[in-house]
């Protein structure tokens, strides 16, 4: 029978999750070594707890049971290459699902990545961050303000000064 | 709402290090928050680096390409009070010279953010050394040979940055390598995992000379198919091995690699109808004359005839491709070096002490 933990979310809900779905957290798997089984988060809602978890859940079961032997060779072969661009393709079903996951809007990405980061789940906060710079990339600073309901607090004149200064960036050549 | 507009800096920051160059450039102008993130954090990067190249002998403007676009920038120097010539990428800047000058004098340059600093003048004043990196934080720089009024210079200084503004001896060096490295200047060196710096001369037939940093020792290691190599360079390979990169004009093209026994592995051969595309076929390419580029770090590697012409790309998970020319960049003789671009304004140019 597998230990659970229980979470508590901000709004007073409670889930209870294996202990390897939750550990996908390392704040989470340092509180439950101090021997405490149920974990207040305060400042994640329910809403966000459920979707966190969810991805927990999924990423649990691929760390315990990798795929095939195909896929955990690629990802120790991808592990141990220095640098690394993009996301490890260590295992394209498990990608696929993360692309399926992070298909939300700019506003429940947000949420997701402030509770990603506070429960230090660094896998999820790199993918909701890339998915943000996917959104980012080639759009002109006028599109990202709408995108990201971002006000301009630039006067005309420092907004000029910056494409001035980066006037290689804002050519069609 | 707006909450994205306060994202934590380290957040954003992050957000930014997937991004490639010009996309900071333009997300840096949506707010004063992210303007503040890009302009002062920089996170170790996770997009491919950029090719950047530099007229041989100065001019107004540089050129970067963005391998996810296949697309040229040219980026202004106007604001350089001199000419500089590209030596070699250091962390995410330059590290160049002063053309005007015939003695070294070193330049670290970043044109994406319009900065720059004259590095001290060397203990003995030379021209053409050999010119190495060491690309920790902070850099070093290692300059051995060179020649002077009373004929060649074997010695070696180093320079270590923020440590203090001066180079300091590191001794003597044998007086033949000192004189090849300065007829046969090096175009690149390689700082390897042996602790050692190599540079190579392309004299026939390629050497490779390699400099322990450690016991202040010299080797020589003859590059793998040393007299028949037309075009070759030395690249970093992953595990920070040392990788040369050569052939035969009309002939094969390899990626090899030195192993620990000193022996050179192939890792890797360009298909030949590929390398035709660069350089053609025998005949043609001994009428063309003209030399094969390469340009290459750990992950990727660029051969190409001229700036702005097809190249052909080498990644080692991807493999062999063909990135289709633009129009001609630049006539003119540059120099080039593969680099993660930064925009933020870092602290290697404000002038240690």
């Amino acid at each position: 029978m597998a230990k659970m933990i229980k979470l508590v979310s901000g709004d007073g809900a409670e889930f209870e999750v294996e202990e390897e779905v939750a550990f996908q957290s390392k704040i989470i798997k340092d509180i439950v070594a101090d021997a405490d089984d149920v974990i207040p988060l305060p400042t994640v809602s329910s809403k966000v707890l459920i979707q966190v978890i969810e991805y927990c859940r999924k990423h649990a079961a691929v760390n315990s049971f990798p795929l095939s032997p195909s896929s955990s060779a690629a990802a120790a072969a991808s592990s141990s290459s220095s640098i690394s661009y993009s996301k490890p393709v260590s295992d394209p079903a498990l990608r696929a699902w993360d692309n399926e996951f992070v298909k939300l809007n700019n506003s429940s990405l947000f949420d997701i990545v402030i509770a990603a980061n506070y429960l230090d789940i660094e896998e999820l906060v790199d993918l909701v961050l890339e998915t943000v710079a996917d959104r980012i990339k080639g759009k002109q600073a006028q599109e990202i303000r709408r995108q990201f309901n971002i006000e301009n607090d630039f006067t005309p004149e420092e907004e000029e000064a910056l494409r001035r200064e980066n006037s290689w960036a804002f050519q069609n050549n | 709402m707006g909450m994205w507009a306060v994202l934590p800096l380290d957040l954003l920051a992050r957000v930014f290090s997937f991004l490639p160059p010009d996309s900071v450039a333009r997300a840096m102008a949506a707010c004063k928050h992210w303007l503040a993130c890009a302009r002062s954090r920089a996170a170790a990067p996770r997009h491919a680096p950029w090719l950047i190249a530099l007229p041989a002998r100065g001019g107004p403007a540089c050129f970067a390409h963005d391998p996810a676009l296949n697309r040229w920038h040219a980026l202004p120097l106007d604001f350089l009070p001199c000419p500089l010539r590209l030596v070699a990428p250091v962390g995410r800047s330059l590290l160049c010279r002063l053309t005007a000058s015939s003695d070294l004098r070193l330049v670290l340059l970043n044109p994406f953010t319009r900065q720059f600093r004259h590095l001290p003048d060397l203990a003995t004043p030379r021209r053409n050394p050999a010119v190495g990196v060491i690309d920790s934080s902070p850099f070093s720089v290692i300059v051995a040979g060179g020649a002077s009024g009373s004929g060649y210079e074997p010695k070696v200084e180093l320079y270590e940055d923020g440590r203090v503004d001066r180079w300091e001896s590191l001794g003597p060096m044998p007086v033949e390598f000192a004189v090849r490295l300065t007829v046969w200047t090096p175009n690149e060196s390689v700082h390897a995992g042996d602790g050692a710096m190599y540079w190579m001369t392309s004299a026939r037939a390629y050497s490779v000379m390699g400099f322990d940093l450690r016991r202040r020792t010299w080797r020589e290691v003859k590059a793998p198919m040393a007299d028949q190599l037309e075009w070759a360079a030395l690249v970093r390979r992953p595990n920070r091995k040392l990788g040369l990169v050569g052939g035969a004009v009309g002939g094969q093209g390899t990626v090899w690699e030195l192993t620990d026994k000193d022996a050179w592995a192939a890792v890797a051969e360009v298909p030949a109808k590929l390398g035709q595309r660069i350089w053609g076929c025998r005949k043609e390419a001994a009428a063309l004359g003209g030399v094969v580029r390469c340009v290459g770090d750990e992950r990727t590697v660029y051969l190409f005839k001229d700036f702005g012409s097809e190249m052909l790309v080498w990644e080692e998970e991807r493999g062999w491709r063909l990135m289709e020319g633009r129009r001609r960049v630049s006539s003119t003789p540059i120099k080039a070096a593969l680099l993660h671009p930064t925009l933020s304004v870092a602290e290697i140019f404000h002038a240690s002490m």
